[in-house]
This record gives structure tokens, C-alpha cells and sequence, in this order.
């Protein structure tokens, strides 16, 4: 193989002897000197020409450097028209010499590589390997200590003909640094013939080899004070393993080098669910930051991630009057009318509705159903609002028996609308016999239904209304919940009302029958969706009994449609008692999740906030230290795991004198807010200590054991001495 | 929260960084180091002048590009001229690639025809870590006022080569250019390249 040299010490040299020899005689008092510069001169530029001279040579595919060896290479023998083919550079260094990664960190420099080819390729971005972190004295490098190869995927022109040779040429520049580093350049080409069929070849191992992955999970990142925090997800991380191995070192490399500062300590805290990952920031961050790409490895697994700012900031949303609320929340109500989960059921309901003049009080039956089933909804917001919960609108759909319970629901209703379930239409009011067994209670009944399936949708203009809602005062949910059930009941209450509208409705025929059997699919499409929420809360192997049960509770009802009488019972019964089985199973599986919900409100030691507590608390010479924090909160979950949860800071937590109040802002609300822009602030963390109402000290935003334990052990010195 | 704790192994000590490292529009700190005659500099000597530092290590590849091809040189004459002191720092350690002596230092900055007020010696890199230098070159401008005005690579090709010199955008001239015209440094802050400081440890 004809190995060539080509490598920046000869250029710069020439470069460096060039500068000397044509300004420095002016200056030199020694014509020896001068003379001897010129004679290296002379030396250097044949060098260069000996140098041209093998570079006008065919192009070798491989080339050695000081320290270094380099070569290009294919994975397969020849070019496939329409396949892929891996090219790549292969660095070997030598032993205890480095070469980079894309960022090379504190120093150095990351290999390029210039394609040129006179064929139509394809090519794809360049892939690196995961690199590794190298220290030089105080500073640290990413790169690869042993042979790597970085490599591309060229894909072959599909008119490329066979028996052709097609050459790719790679210009080639690298940095190989053991502490003293060298630059090289070189062009490498490789040949290859179009074929029809092409072989893997010796080097195609090397290929993919300790490549990263392309990660989806979500990553976000937030900068305080100097250090920059990660909250990684690593549930794809580990697909064929249970959780990180704590004994291995995670490492965030980040694409920029103006980050991170690369030669800091990472910390990384291991949650139940996610790496949290915090970093010193690099001198060079710049001002603002939105997204950062970064690589997480732990040297054997390394998943690339765009990671997006966490707004930790109140959001800037315009403030709404209560009337223009109210104006929403019926808005909403009137729009939910037309969701998809809703819509069969009314339509259906609407169609069926006669001039007959029904008795007011059967007429407003509906109205009354929907009003009184949306006050019952606000009324058990408000009572688990006043146990310290925060539910909002759809706030059942956390609980996987209660998404059973409506998928049983759904489905029945689908079986209703093909007339393959008893029943059906006297709940939905469109049976048949509509002057005669059309009651109150019937209407009503409808009216509940209709708000029942309307529960696990949102319709436009609801979000904002329900979300103030949820964190305003009792009359305010009530008045809310009441004008969105009455945009809710409206529109079928006025069909009823005005004889006219009933008029534009067609009168029913069979494409009523063809009208109502397309509904069914709506119903379907949301069961499929409650399946699929259901699956995102339970384990994979729950969502197929459920799906089993929903079959076997649709065939017996199928059965029970086709009989009469005594029979009929006998296999309704069964069916209602699958769907109440299943759903108690399932109960008692989210019983679990609930009761973790429940140890969370009643942590030991900690005191929830709110503002008159808070007062009397300062009144009565107590310390007291605010954590105002949020679920979504990256910096408050570290401080909550390096800090409040370790057990030196529990135990002054435990003492008497000493209240540690939380405020969670995870749905943010007013209270809380007033308080952070009290001390300037509009996000959270925000930690406050207060000596009685002697003196306050707000908190750094990072937080570590020692650093809070100091703080109150010396408010308690402080406070020892006052009295 | 209901987010569990597993582990919590790695305490997080967040060091203060031992490199307070300098931040643009901030004072500089003073230093005083021993230059190629012997002599004891101080920062604090040239108050009322412009001071450029340079880091430098004379065999790092990245220093030579821009030694080899005159653009340092060029610049410290540039900048001789309009009053602007220039300090070369070395912060490589005994024993380390471009540690030297006082009389190889001369004969240096002889040979490369090299224009710097002084060649200053920080073997133990105190220096060095005290403005958070990390490679050759790094350089820094501090104003009359002592403020610390450009910190960063010496221009925008990370690169060896010596033919990129004149694509690239000369950050330490384009800095001094706008401070000498009275305005405001553009990028007062960039990540320098090059190689390591070849620092003691």
C-alpha cells in the first residue's frame, strides 16, 4: 500500500521558514544566520515539491501522519444502484494519542471531512461514535483515545451503470493530541465498481459501531445561578434494562462548546424516571437559550436529544374579567355539543324530537339533567379543592376504572345506535314510543348521559375558563360549571322549545337508519381513544383484559338484543356484571396510584401553604422556611432530592420551632403567585427563611444539604438568643 | 412530589469554581508576573491603556498558524503603534511543550520578528486559571478603565490552517478596532481554540 505523508509540521514549517527568510535578513546581523535560513528555506520548499509531486500520484486510501494512521474505507466491495453503501474514515492513533468528537471541548479540534465524487450520491450526516471524556491537567477534551471510525451513508444513484468505477475522495483534516497535539491533512480516495450485487467487506464491522441513538423522549433543561439542569428521561434509554446502573458515570455532552463548562463535575440524581443532570455553565453561554442538543451516554449507551428550556416563569397570559370568563364557559358548553364523543348522542336526540307538545316539566327534563350533572361536577371540585387536591375538568379521567367505565359505556352505546343492545334508546330518548314512555326521569336520565360522555373532552374556549376555575373560589367554580352546562344544555333545550327548528329537521326515514349506524363510528374512534389513555396509566397487560372484557360484554348484550323477556335478563345480567367486575378489578389497581397521591399531601413535617398561616407562624416567633416549587420544576426536584430529602435537614425539620412550608405551584395559582412576585420573582424555586418576623433571607435558587442546614441552624442561634 | 428518590449518590457539591474566571465588562484582575528580562510586571503598571493579553506556547500547532503566516506578529505592531500594550503570557509548566527560558523567549520573539511589550512567565499558572485561559492562543483586551472588554479565540476559523486566516473574522482586531473608535466590543465573549494550556496541573 502506498502510505503517504501529508501533515501540517511540513506545511507549517515551509510557512514558518518562508516568513523567516524573506523578513527576517533585513533585521539579522549575522550573514551565517541568514545564509543557513536560506538553505532551510531551500530544503523545505523541495520538501513541499517532493510533497506535490506524490500528491499528483494516484490517491492512496489510507495515509500515516505523525502519531496517527489514517484510512478510508467502505463496508461493502461495490456500489449497489439504489442501496446504501457506509464510507468511512478510519483514525488510528496511537496508543495514549487522542483524536475529537464534534465537540472537542476545552481545546483541540474535531476532524472534518470534504466529499468529493463524480457520481449523483446521497450522502447523509457524518456519524459519531460516543466519544469519552479526557482530561488534560485541569481541562477536559471529548474524543477517542482508541481507532474510531466516523462514517456516512452514500446512497448509489439508482442509474448508475454497472461496470463503471466510481472514486469518492475524502479531504481529510485531523487534530491527534496525547498532551502536545499535531495537525494533519490528507485526500484519500477509494474505488469503487457499480455492481449488481455487492459483498461486505473486511472493515464492515468497524461500521455502527458505539453509535448513539436518536432519542424521542422529551428533555428539558433549565439554567440558574451559573449551573445548567437536565431533566432526561431515560425510560427508551434502558429499553432492555431496568433502570440506570447507578454504578456507571452519566455524561452530557452537548453539541455547542459554549455551554458547559466541560471541565466540571457533572451531578447526576437518579428519580424513578428520569436523570437529573446538573452542570456548570460555560463563561461563553450566551445570553439566551432555547434548545440545546446534547449526547447522554454512559459510555456504552448514548442517545442524542434536542433539549428545550423549561419555562419556569409565570405564564404572560392576558388576565380575563369574570364575566368574559363566564362568556367562555358557555362558549365552551355550546361548542362541546359538536365534540365527537358527544355529537351521536344529540344528533340522534335532536332528530327524534316532535312538535308533539310534551309537558313543560318532561320538556325541561334535559335541561334540568345537564345542569344539575354539571353543578355535581363542580361540587366534587370543590370538595376535594378543600382536602388540598387540585381536580379540574376531566379530572376522572386520572383514574383508569373510571376510563373503563365510559370504554363500557362507549361501546354500549355503539351497540345502541346498530340496535344490537337492549335498552339503548329509551336512555338516549330517541326510542320510538316517544309520547308514551317519555317521562322526566327519561329526559333527565339524557341529559346526565350526554354530560357523562361529554366528560373526557374539551372544547375550545373550555381550557382557559376550566383552568381559572381551578384555582379560583366556590361561587366562582360554581358559577363557571353552571354557564358551561347551560351552553351545553342549550341548544337541544331550544329545539325543544322552538316548533320551528324542529320543522327544518327532515323527518325521519331510512336515512336516519343509515345516519344513526354511521354515528356508531364516532363512539368507536373515542373508545379507541380511551383505550389508548387507559394504556398510558396502567401496565400493558391490563389494557388486554380490558379489551376482553369490552368483547365478551358486547356479545352478551348482542345476545340479550335478540331476545325477549326472562331471557333477556339473563344475559343483560351477566354483561352488567362483567363491566362492574372489570371495573373493580381495575379500581383497585388505581386504588394504589391514589393512595401514593394521598402520601404526598400528608408528608410528614410539611405544612402547606397559605398566606395567613404563613403570618401567624412569623407572629409567633417561629422559623419558618418557604419552598415555593412545581412538578415540572427541574431545579426544585435536585433540591428536593440533594437537600430537603436527606436526613440531617428532615430531622431540623422535625424540630419544634421550625415549619417547613410548601407551596406546590405545579397548576399554577394566584396565592402563590402574589407571594413570588413579592420577593421579585416570577417563577419557581423560590426558598425562603424566616427568623420570626425578625428577619428574612431568601435563599440561593441551589441548594445543598449543608448550605440549608447552616441556614437554619443559624436562625435557631438567632432566635435562642432574642429570647 | 411524587416522583420517587432511588438514589441520590452523587451529592451535589457545587464547587466554586477554584478559576474565578473573569466576566467581560467586569474589572480585570491585577497580576504580577516576571517577564523575559527579569523583571516583575504588574497589570495594574498600565492603567489608562489598553492592555491585550495573549496567551501563547510557541510549538502548539495553533500558535504557529498564526506565527508562521505574520498575523500575530502584524497585529501586535498594529497595536504598538496606536499605544496598546501587549503582553504574551506563557503558562506552560516546566518540563511541559512551550516552556522557555528567558533567553529563548528573546530569541523568539527575535526570530519571529514578534512585537509584544513583554513575553511574561507564569510556569505555575496561576494566572492562567485566574482568567480562566484554556488554550493557545486565548486572548483578552482590557480597557483604560480595567475593565475586561473581549475574552476569546483570536478569530472565527477553529482551525490549524494558515489559509483560513484570511477568511476568518479577526476578533481580537475587530475588538480593538471598535473600542479605539469609542464603541462597544461586538462579541465580547467567544469560545477560543487551539490547544490545551500546558498547565502544571
Amino acid at each position: 500500500m502506498d502510505k503517504k505523508l501529508i501533515c501540517l509540521q511540513v506545511f507549517d514549517v515551509v510557512t514558518f521558514h518562508i516568513t523567516i527568510g524573506v523578513l527576517k535578513p533585513l533585521f539579522e546581523k549575522s550573514f551565517m544566520k541568514r545564509f543557513l535560513l536560506y538553505i532551510q528555506l531551500a530544503f523545505t520548499v523541495l520538501s513541499l515539491a517532493s510533497t506535490s509531486v506524490s500528491a499528483q500520484a494516484a490517491l492512496s486510501d489510507s495515509a500515516t501522519g505523525p502519531h496517527i494512521e489514517v484510512r478510508l474505507i467502505a463496508d461493502k466491495d461495490g456500489l449497489v444502484p439504489g442501496e446504501a453503501v457506509e464510507i468511512g474514515v478510519h483514525l488510528i492513533p496511537e496508543d495514549g494519542w487522542h483524536t475529537y468528537w464534534k465537540n472537542p471541548g476545552d481545546s483541540g479540534e474535531a476532524p472534518t471531512i470534504n466529499w468529493t465524487f463524480d457520481a449523483d450520491f446521497e450522502v447523509g450526516d457524518l456519524i459519531w461514535p460516543i466519544p469519552r471524556k479526557i482530561p488534560v491537567a485541569h481541562l477536559v477534551n471529548y474524543g477517542y483515545e482508541l481507532p474510531t471510525v466516523l462514517h456516512t451513508g452514500f446512497i448509489v444513484p439508482k442509474a448508475l451503470e454497472p461496470g463503471r468505477n466510481i472514486t469518492i475522495t475524502a479531504d481529510l483534516s485531523w487534530l491527534v493530541c496525547k498532551e502536545d497535539c499535531i495537525p494533519g491533512w490528507a485526500t484519500l480516495a477509494i474505488t469503487l465498481p457499480v455492481v449488481e450485487q455487492a459483498r461486505n467487506t473486511d472493515n464492515a464491522d468497524l461500521f455502527f459501531k458505539n453509535v448513539p441513538f436518536y432519542g424521542q423522549s422529551k428533555v428539558s433543561f433549565e439554567i440558574q445561578v451559573g449551573s445548567i439542569l437536565f431533566d432526561i428521561p431515560f425510560e427508551e434509554l434502558f429499553r432492555n434494562r431496568e433502570r440506570p446502573d447507578p454504578e456507571r458515570t452519566w455524561y452530557v455532552f452537548p453539541f455547542r462548546g459554549d455551554i458547559t463548562n466541560h471541565a466540571a463535575e457533572q451531578n447526576t440524581v437518579i428519580t424513578d424516571s428520569s436523570l437529573l443532570h446538573t452542570i456548570e455553565t460555560s463563561e461563553y453561554l450566551p445570553a439566551k437559550v432555547e434548545e440545546i442538543e446534547i449526547l447522554v451516554s454512559d459510555g456504552e449507551i448514548g442517545a442524542y436529544y434536542t433539549a428545550k428550556l423549561n419555562v419556569v416563569d409565570a405564564p404572560t397570559e392576558p388576565e380575563y374579567s369574570l364575566l368574559v370568563l363566564i362568556a367562555m364557559a358557555f362558549l365552551g358548553g355550546l361548542i362541546l355539543n359538536v365534540m365527537p364523543c358527544v355529537l351521536p348522542i344529540l344528533s340522534m336526540k335532536a332528530l327524534t324530537i316532535k312538535n308533539e307538545a310534551a309537558p313543560l316539566n318532561v320538556q325541561l327534563g334535559y335541561f334540568v339533567g345537564v345542569l344539575t350533572s354539571f353543578i355535581a361536577f363542580a361540587l366534587i371540585i370543590i370538595a376535594f379543592k378543600q382536602a388540598g387536591a387540585n381536580l379540574g375538568w376531566g379530572f376522572h379521567m386520572q383514574s383508569p376504572a373510571m376510563i373503563a367505565f365510559l370504554a363500557f359505556l362507549f361501546v354500549y352505546i355503539a351497540l345502541a345506535l346498530l340496535d344490537a343492545a337492549p335498552g339503548g334508546n329509551r336512555l338516549m330518548g330517541i326510542g320510538a314510543n316517544q309520547a308514551g314512555g317519555k317521562g322526566f326521569s327519561s329526559q333527565f336520565l339524557t341529559g346526565v348521559l350526554a354530560v357523562v360522555v361529554a366528560s373526557p373532552c374539551t372544547a375550545p374556549f373550555m381550557a382557559t375558563a376550566m383552568g381559572v376555575a381551578l384555582v379560583s373560589n366556590t361561587s366562582t367554580i360554581l358559577l363557571l360549571f353552571g354557564s358551561l352546562g347551560l351552553g351545553f344544555a342549550l341548544p337541544l333545550t331550544l329545539i325543544n322549545f322552538l316548533p320551528f327548528v324542529a320543522r327544518i329537521i327532515p323527518k325521519p326515514g331510512n336515512w336516519m337508519i343509515t345516519f344513526r349506524q354511521f354515528l356508531v363510528f364516532p363512539m368507536l374512534a373515542t373508545t379507541v381513544w380511551l383505550l389508548w389513555v387507559f394504556d398510558s396509566q396502567s401496565h400493558g397487560e391490563l389494557l388486554i383484559w380490558l379489551m376482553v372484557g369490552l368483547l365478551v360484554f358486547a356479545f352478551f348484550l348482542w345476545l340479550a338484543s335478540k331476545c325477549q323477556g326472562w331471557t333477556r335478563v339473563i344475559f343483560i345480567l351477566p354483561s352488567l356484571l362483567l363491566m362492574a367486575w372489570t371495573i373493580h378489578e381495575l379500581a383497585n389497581y388505581s386504588s394504589l396510584d391514589y393512595s401514593q397521591a394521598e402520601q404526598k399531601e400528608s408528608k410528614p413535617n410539611v405544612t402547606p401553604y397559605s398566606p395567613s398561616k404563613l403570618a401567624s407562624l412569623k407572629g409567633s416567633d417561629q422559623i419558618v422556611l418557604v419552598n415555593m416549587t412545581a412538578d415540572w420544576c427541574i431545579t426544585c426536584k435536585v433540591n428536593e432530592y440533594v437537600a430537603f430529602e436527606q436526613a440531617k435537614v428532615q430531622q431540623l425539620f422535625a424540630s419544634e420551632n421550625i415549619h417547613y412550608v410548601e407551596g406546590d405551584w405545579t397548576n399554577k395559582n394566584q396565592e402563590i403567585l402574589d407571594y413570588l412576585q413579592s420577593y421579585g420573582r416570577s417563577g419557581v424555586p423560590l426558598y425562603v427563611l424566616y427568623v420570626g418576623d425578625k428577619r428574612v433571607e431568601v435563599l440561593p435558587q441551589l441548594l445543598t444539604a449543608e448550605s440549608l442546614v447552616n441556614a437554619i441552624t443559624q436562625a435557631q442561634e438567632e432566635i435562642a438568643n432574642e429570647s | 412530589m411524587k416522583v420517587k428518590m432511588i438514589m441520590a449518590s452523587a451529592l451535589l457539591t457545587l464547587t466554586a469554581w477554584a478559576n474565578a474566571n473573569v466576566n467581560v465588562d467586569q474589572p480585570a484582575p491585577d497580576f504580577k508576573l516576571v517577564n523575559s528580562n527579569g523583571e516583575s510586571v504588574n497589570l495594574s503598571d498600565y492603567q489608562g491603556k489598553y492592555v491585550v493579553l495573549e496567551w501563547t506556547n510557541h510549538l502548539c500547532p495553533y500558535v504557529k498558524k498564526h506565527y508562521g503566516s505574520d498575523n500575530m506578529q502584524s497585529l501586535q505592531r498594529k497595536y504598538n503603534d496606536k499605544e496598546v500594550v501587549w503582553l504574551s503570557i506563557i503558562s506552560s509548566a516546566p518540563g511541559k511543550q512551550g516552556y522557555v527560558e528567558a533567553d529563548e523567549a528573546n530569541q523568539l520573539t527575535a526570530s519571529r520578528n514578534a512585537a509584544p511589550a513583554h513575553v511574561l512567565f507564569d510556569p505555575e499558572g496561576d494566572v492562567g486559571k485566574l482568567y480562566g485561559a484554556k488554550t493557545t492562543p486565548h486572548m483578552y483586551i482590557i480597557d483604560p478603565a480595567g475593565e475586561l472588554k473581549y475574552k476569546g479565540a483570536i478569530d472565527s476559523i477553529k482551525s490549524a490552517n494558515p489559509a483560513d486566516i484570511p477568511k476568518a473574522t479577526n476578533y481580537l482586531d475587530e475588538g480593538m478596532k471598535a473600542l479605539l473608535a469609542g464603541g462597544e466590543v461586538e462579541d465580547k465573549s467567544t469560545v477560543p481554540y487551539g490547544c490545551s494550556v500546558k498547565y502544571k496541573s
